[in-house]
């Protein structure tokens, strides 16, 4: 539509709501004290909590490709009673409060829990409170992103190159390797990096199920939350900055497939 | 390969025997929706059989009965599949080593005899290219090598000349030909066209919602259609009747034809046939009557003219005849069959 025909009430109203999503912002980096950003950034805590978040964010976008690739090829593929309900769960994540999700994990991987009972007895493995921990409650809120990107990316691909493959004498797993996979790949990185960017994030799950021990559970968020409580304001607003340049490029990055043309 | 195929996919009920020689190329030739590319795919095992059987080579592929399936991947059977299906992530070359790579040759083995079947098809230099690059007849080619490279002991061609403009098309069909000759296996080409199954096969069988009306050569094809469908097909006028002897009663008139016995039978009437005049004709024309010009589809140097009346009739005739004729659209206009003219069988 051209800008003449657009009623001026409207471009108003347009002009409201994009200042209530770029003020913040632009409080961010207008309080951001500068000359202090690499003083802030050598902080022994700050890199902890970098290095540590990095780790935690890559090792959730792993676990989510390793199991919602499959999830989501199933969703996508085969027909089976109960498939609605079954992405209905895989997705329940995107609209759960974390914080709900976090306690939902220690009632199901907590010591006493559904599945962490036995872990703990039979294994010896613990997953609250540790860094896998973390991990575990990353994945469990960024694998939606990964699920739906991946399941429609299945679901779009022609399903005849892969009747093709079959008649070229191609079994199942060839036929994924060799021919889904490939023709699917850009989307499955959209997805996985989706993911990843979802877990570099995440909060509440993380705080519930994993605390906040520095060096071992305390991420990006989790230390923006301390400094802030500790009255380091100046800490709080730089670890902000690290996430907000990395979300900006996350979406400049992928612009072309999240955002459409214009 | 011997098929009894029974498949329902929607509103489709498909049921249709299949033979196909050695060294023989089967035209399966129906109007879109008539099950064509379902039976294929149920032959390459891409969608099971809900009754029926195949057999290759004496080998079951498939028995309903028994429960026997082979896989897609496992039956000696290659699939060209309309638009090609060339995969675009892969070179020319790696499209035509899939198959012998998934056979299980090495890599080496299977780049070298993919490299052999390009050449063969005449696309060594576009080894290289992405299946994107390829024009439509190349990337016909490339798709025909992939298929044959698994060395199928039958070839199903979905639609081979549909993704290729009408200018190219010709020199294409000879040339497919030549190859599905060359190629010593049998063959079934799926396609909506008549002029192309005619050019490709030696026997055709006319399917028609999920039904075969009508298989045989060419040639009892034009002189015998079975079908509305099949007389539309190879352009002649089939009406159904009931004989006495000399004479067949059609919709609402007599036709003389020569004998004809008793009966329900079929009756073709070329359009070359069917003269038009602008008042009663005197002589030997024993089929005459009234009608009015429908439609005049010039077609080159003939036109054909639609004429209803009792007996709704396409005659063809010269451009010049529908000129002197003042053959417009509304217009009366008389016609005439001889007798000896009407073709007269058994329905």
């Amino acid at each position: 539509m051209s800008r003449r025909g657009a009623p001026l009430a409207a471009l108003a109203f347009g002009a409201l709501g994009v200042s209530f999503m770029a003020l913040p912002l632009a409080g961010l980096v207008w309080r951001t004290p500068w000359s202090a950003v690499l003083d802030e950034l050598r902080d022994p805590v700050v890199t902890t909590a970098l290095r540590l978040s990095l780790v935690c964010s890559l090792g959730a976008a792993l676990v989510a490709v390793m199991l919602g690739v499959p999830l989501a090829w199933v969703l996508a593929r085969v027909d089976f009673p109960g498939r609605r309900l079954v992405r209905a769960v895989a997705l329940v994540p995107l609209v759960l409060p974390p914080v709900v999700g976090g306690v939902a994990l220690l009632l199901a991987f907590g010591r006493r829990g559904l599945v962490g009972q036995w872990l703990d007895q039979w294994l010896g493995v613990r997953l609250p409170y540790t860094t896998p921990g973390a991990i575990l409650a990353e994945a469990f809120v960024a694998m939606p992103f990964l699920v739906i990107t991946a399941e429609a990316a299945f679901r779009n691909l022609d399903r005849r190159y892969e009747d093709a493959a079959r008649t070229l004498g191609a079994g199942g797993f060839t036929v994924f390797r060799r021919v889904t996979l490939p023709l699917t790949l850009p989307s499955l990185v959209v997805g996985a990096v989706l993911a990843w960017a979802r877990a570099l994030g995440e909060f509440g799950a993380t705080i519930t199920f994993a605390g906040n021990t520095p060096n071992r559970t305390t991420t990006i968020p989790l230390e923006v939350y301390l400094q802030l409580e500790a009255g380091r304001l100046d800490g709080a607003i730089v670890l902000s900055l690290v996430l907000l340049v990395v979300s900006v490029g996350v979406l400049v990055g992928l612009r072309d497939r999240w955002l459409g043309q214009q | 390969m011997e098929a009894e195929v029974d498949v329902r996919l929607g509103d489709l009920h498909l049921s249709v025997d299949l033979r196909v020689g050695n060294d023989e190329t089967v035209a399966v030739l129906g109007p879109n929706g008539a099950g064509k590319t379902t039976l294929l795919r149920a032959l390459a095992g891409l969608n099971p059989l809900d009754r029926g059987t195949v057999v290759l080579d004496g080998e079951t592929l498939e028995d309903t009965t028994t429960g026997a399936h082979v896989p897609s991947e496992r039956r000696r059977i290659g699939v060209v599949f309309q638009d090609h299906v060339l995969f675009p992530h892969l070179s020319v070359l790696e499209n035509v080593a899939f198959g012998p790579r998934c056979r299980g040759a090495r890599r080496s083995v299977a780049r070298r005899q993919a490299g052999a079947w390009l050449e063969r098809v005449g696309l060594s230099d576009r080894a290289g290219a992405r299946a994107g690059e390829l024009s439509g007849g190349q990337a016909q080619r490339v798709a025909l090598a992939r298929a044959l490279a698994c060395e199928p002991r039958l070839l199903l061609l979905d639609e081979p000349l549909a993704a290729l403009d009408a200018t190219t098309r010709p020199a294409i069909r000879r040339d497919l030909r030549r190859r599905l000759d060359a190629y010593g296996g049998m063959r079934v080409v799926v396609t909506h066209d008549p002029l192309e199954a005619m050019a490709l096969a030696d026997r055709l069988l006319v399917l028609e919602a999920g039904r075969v009306v009508q298989s045989g050569t060419r040639q009892e094809l034009i002189s015998r259609p079975r079908s509305p469908y099949v007389a539309d097909l190879v352009g002649v006028n089939l009406f159904r009747g009931q004989a006495r002897q000399t004479r067949v009663r059609v919709e609402g008139l007599d036709l003389v034809v020569p004998d004809a016995g008793h009966g329900e039978v079929l009756v073709v009437v070329h359009p070359r046939s069917v003269a038009l005049h602008r008042s009663r004709p005197d002589g030997t024309p024993r089929n005459v009557w009234r009608g009015r010009v429908e439609v005049v589809d010039p077609e080159g140097e003939r036109s054909r003219v639609r004429v209803t009346g009792p007996l709704t009739v396409v005659a063809e005739v010269t451009a010049a005849a529908v000129n002197d004729l003042e053959l417009a659209p509304g217009g009366p206009v008389w016609v005439a069959v001889k007798a000896t003219d009407v073709q007269v069988y058994e329905a």
